[in-house]
């Protein structure tokens, strides 16, 4: 087999990720100290532990301590190699040749070789929420105990943005569970925590496992890679819906961690010298899918009467208190997609045009109903502001509050009587270009109405085969969404997290890493 | 009075069996299930329905209800979907936390709610009897959500004195175990002290203008003995009738207070089943809901006659 070093997004980000990981290094090694328990308050507790069989963020938060992928993403979100030694690309671009690092240990002392990395690809290609991407391999095998090959059936030059995609993560498991059915896999991995205990409504438990492996090829924390070490003895991941305890649980030292600290809390906690506050900006897109099929949403110029007749400077700034930043990019700035094609459509506040187009649009005084998640509290009010906003350009409007579950399957049925449908696309974004827009592709749309040009678009983009082939085609997808107003785009929400200064080592990023974390 | 409890106890179990119908047929009409929580939010619609053939949710209604049905006559309460485990052991695990809880405050409610409504009778239409009965009246007007966190605010954060949240077991030390209870057991007993007040006061002052109350004060008895022997005993019947109701409320209620507090008992576990739509629990914890109030009202009516020689069921 000819065989060609990685892409050029592969390798830039890799040395991105190194640059990123002497950066991340810079605590001094002697204030290292192992030992004690760290309690994490987290907003939810995981429907399941099984990291195949979901996209939930819970889930993540946990699991994620606990398992390694063959390929996982940087700081930067790039792709990096984990459990992969070195990786390949024939120059026909249709095999991916991965060289398994050798010395891993599984949880339940285990030695990993290429048998459980392909066995734990057949499963997740079985029972794998976000399967879909799997379905272009053609064959995976494992020649030797080292080495695992994947053959696609065509050139998909984002093969390595899929399988380090961490929407759903695509996690090794023992071979041994392979034929585990969705849900049902015993939580065993090979990362710096193991399994102790879980209580679904309550904790989960996890202890250090000392027969991990650190990665040496990096020098700390990296993403979801990197050089781990599992300082703290154990990790109690506690599941705290209210905000209020989770602040007051913060403040007494009862928490060492928590993932989400309301804005408010936030503003009175800044001057708080027990606790350190870490803004992750840019943590979600908060947006509100459109039903085109409804009347009077299934004409255009109504819609884009909306669209351009809505300050989102002002639903970001109640919704959020003030931590937001606004950006009409469903990716975001230093991203290498990121584009701002559709600015034009973003944010143009101007209601005496809107009403204009309304007036001419043909509108009859419909009622436009808004379907929002009281649940998370800066939708709802977003969805509060955005009321009066409607109102003022001229529309009837009617706040429609439903629970999580309620709003998921309403919203999947075009038919259920909402026009806007409240959201927060937050790992999507995060992963990249496919998960902005992937929930726009297809008959299952969630803007209602199949758009062939989209779809068309976004195949393109899963086979064009330079990044600035591929940065060129999500331009255009974004513009679309824009154009046909599929998406309402309000802006990006900061994400508060917080620990107790005790804490020490701790990088924010999209899931709470505890590795590389110590208390004093 | 034996064959008037087992009469009851077959009385019951058409109104389970109801209860049952009912909260299944409720869940089946509510939009949303499981797998959309099990898939997350990012997941398509594809993705979502692959996983609900996954869990066995694209099985018609009726083969659902009847497998329910055929489980529950063998005392099966099925297997949770998100829990991983039988229902009827996770409610086993869960409803110590929340017996205790509702026992707790129940004490509570009775050591403070009685005494209080005694005191405001006794010392009718005067300042005390006007203070009681406002104090009273701002337990039963509080959200126990409100207090909940008003509490955690003051004797957490403001005090350092109690934990904010979470359960300690009586194993890791009975002091800090009583401290994981004692706000929570304060938040959901304080409506029910204000309303056990409030009555107690008002059957006190009907009892106390009684004539026999007369003939024992024109007896020289000392107005301990008035009240405590002859006025409160009878005061109890419509006492005892709204003590049973307010176990029942306490036990109910223990699904706000025990998310306030992230307490993991049954009230909780209900909770967090009725957002993810995990059917099995839902329907396991309403049954033992239903059971328990048709068992405590058994128990009210078994007390009247221990209480009132007149009342008779056979």
């Amino acid at each position: 087999m000819t065989v060609r070093r990685l892409s050029a997004c592969f390798r830039t980000a890799t040395a991105i990720a190194a640059l990123v990981a002497v950066g991340l290094a810079a605590e001094p090694a002697f204030a290292q100290k192992k030992g004690g328990t760290a309690v994490i308050a987290q907003e939810a507790g995981p429907p399941t532990l099984d990291m195949h069989f979901s996209t939930n963020i819970a889930v993540r938060n946990v699991v994620m301590q606990v398992y390694e992928q063959l390929v996982t993403r940087d700081e930067t979100n790039a792709p990096m190699m984990e459990l992969a030694e070195s990786f390949a690309e024939s120059t026909d671009g249709l095999t991916y040749t991965f060289k398994i690092r050798k010395g891993i240990k599984f949880h339940n002392g285990k030695a990993m070789t290429s048998a459980d990395v392909l066995a734990s690809y057949q499963r997740f290609a079985r029972v794998g929420v976000q399967r879909g991407f799997f379905e272009q391999i053609a064959e995976m095998s494992a020649p030797d105990a080292d080495t695992f090959v994947i053959k696609m059936r065509k050139r998909m030059p984002v093969a390595i943005e899929e399988f380090s995609q961490f929407g759903n993560p695509v996690v090794i498991y023992p071979a041994e569970q392979k034929d585990r059915e969705g849900g049902k896999a015993d939580p065993i991995g090979t990362g710096p925590f193991q399994y102790v205990e879980w209580v679904a409504d309550s904790h989960v438990k996890l202890k250090r496992f000392d027969g991990y492996v650190p990665d040496t090829r990096h020098k700390g924390t990296n993403g979801f890679g990197g050089h781990k070490v599992a300082w703290l003895d154990e990790l109690d991941f506690r599941y705290v819906k209210e905000p209020v305890a989770r602040v007051a649980g913060m403040e007494t030292g009862q928490f060492h961690l928590t993932e989400d600290i309301p804005t408010k809390a936030a503003k009175r906690l800044k001057d708080n010298k027990a606790l350190t506050l870490y803004p992750v900006q840019r943590w979600w897109i908060h947006g509100a899918w459109v039903n085109q099929t409804n009347p009077p949403f299934n004409n255009r110029d109504i819609r884009r009467a909306m669209q351009i007749g809505l300050d989102m400077d002002e639903i970001m700034d109640v919704a959020t208190d003030g931590a937001f930043d606004l950006q009409p990019g469903f990716q975001y700035p230093g991203n290498p997609y990121y584009t701002d094609a559709g600015k034009q459509y973003y944010n143009v506040k101007d209601v005496k045009k809107a009403q204009e187009l309304l007036k001419t649009a043909g509108y009859k005084g419909e009622e436009i109903v808004l379907m929002t998640l009281p649940a998370y509290q800066s939708m709802y009010d977003a969805a509060v502001v955005m009321v009066e906003q409607m109102k003022a350009i001229g529309f009837k409007v009617r706040l429609d509050p439903v629970d999580l579950p309620t709003g998921a399957a309403r919203q999947r049925k075009p038919d259920s009587g909402w026009h806007l449908s409240f959201t927060g696309l937050g790992t999507g974004p995060a992963v990249g270009p496919f998960g902005a827009t992937v929930l726009l592709v297809g008959p299952n749309t969630l803007s209602q109405v199949q758009d062939p040009t989209f779809d068309k678009l976004y195949e393109e983009m899963q086979t064009g085969a330079t990044l600035d082939a591929r940065k060129a085609t999500f331009a255009k997808l974004q513009e679309r969404i824009y154009e046909d107003v599929k998406m309402l785009k309000m802006g990006d929400l900061t994400k508060v997290m917080a620990a107790r200064s005790n804490v020490k080592g701790f990088i924010p990023f999209r899931i709470p890493r505890l590795w590389n974390v110590w208390l004093e | 009075m034996g064959r008037y409890i087992i009469q009851r106890v077959l009385a019951a179990f058409p109104v389970l069996l109801i209860v049952t119908l009912i909260s299944f047929c409720i869940m089946q009409l509510v939009p949303g299930d499981p797998a959309t929580v099990m898939a997350g939010p990012q997941a398509t619609a594809a993705e979502i329905d692959r996983v609900r053939v996954q869990l066995g949710l694209d099985q018609p209604f009726l083969t659902q209800l009847g497998r329910w049905l055929w489980g529950l006559t063998q005392g099966d309460l099925g297997r949770s979907i998100l829990l991983g485990r039988n229902v009827s052991t996770a409610i086993a695990e869960r409803i110590p936390i929340t017996l205790t809880l509702a026992l707790m405050s129940f004490l509570l409610t009775l050591a403070i709610g009685i005494p209080c409504g005694i005191i405001a009778a006794l010392r009718a239409n005067t300042w005390i009897d006007q203070a009681v009965m406002t104090v009273a009246l701002i337990g039963v007007s509080l959200p126990n959500f409100w207090l909940g966190l008003m509490l955690i605010i003051f004797f957490s954060v403001i005090l350092d004195l109690m934990p904010a949240g979470g359960y300690v077991s009586i194993a890791q030390g009975v002091w800090p175990w009583f401290k994981s209870l004692l706000l929570p057991a304060l938040s959901l007993g304080l409506l029910q002290m204000g309303l056990l007040a409030r009555i107690t006061r008002s059957t006190m002052l009907e009892v106390l203008r009684q004539d026999y109350i007369r003939t024992a004060r024109a007896k020289g008895l000392p107005t301990f003995k008035v009240v405590g022997k002859h006025a409160l005993k009878n005061a109890m019947i419509p006492v005892i009738t709204v003590i049973g109701i307010i176990f029942s409320l306490l036990l109910t209620g223990s699904v706000v207070i025990e998310t306030v507090y992230s307490l993991p008992g049954l009230g909780r576990l209900l909770a967090t089943s009725i957002f993810s739509r995990d059917y099995p629990v839902i329907q396991g914890g309403l049954l033992l809901t239903a059971a328990m109030f048709v068992g405590i009202n058994l128990l009210v009516d078994v007390l009247y006659a221990f209480l009132d020689p007149r009342v008779r069921y056979d």
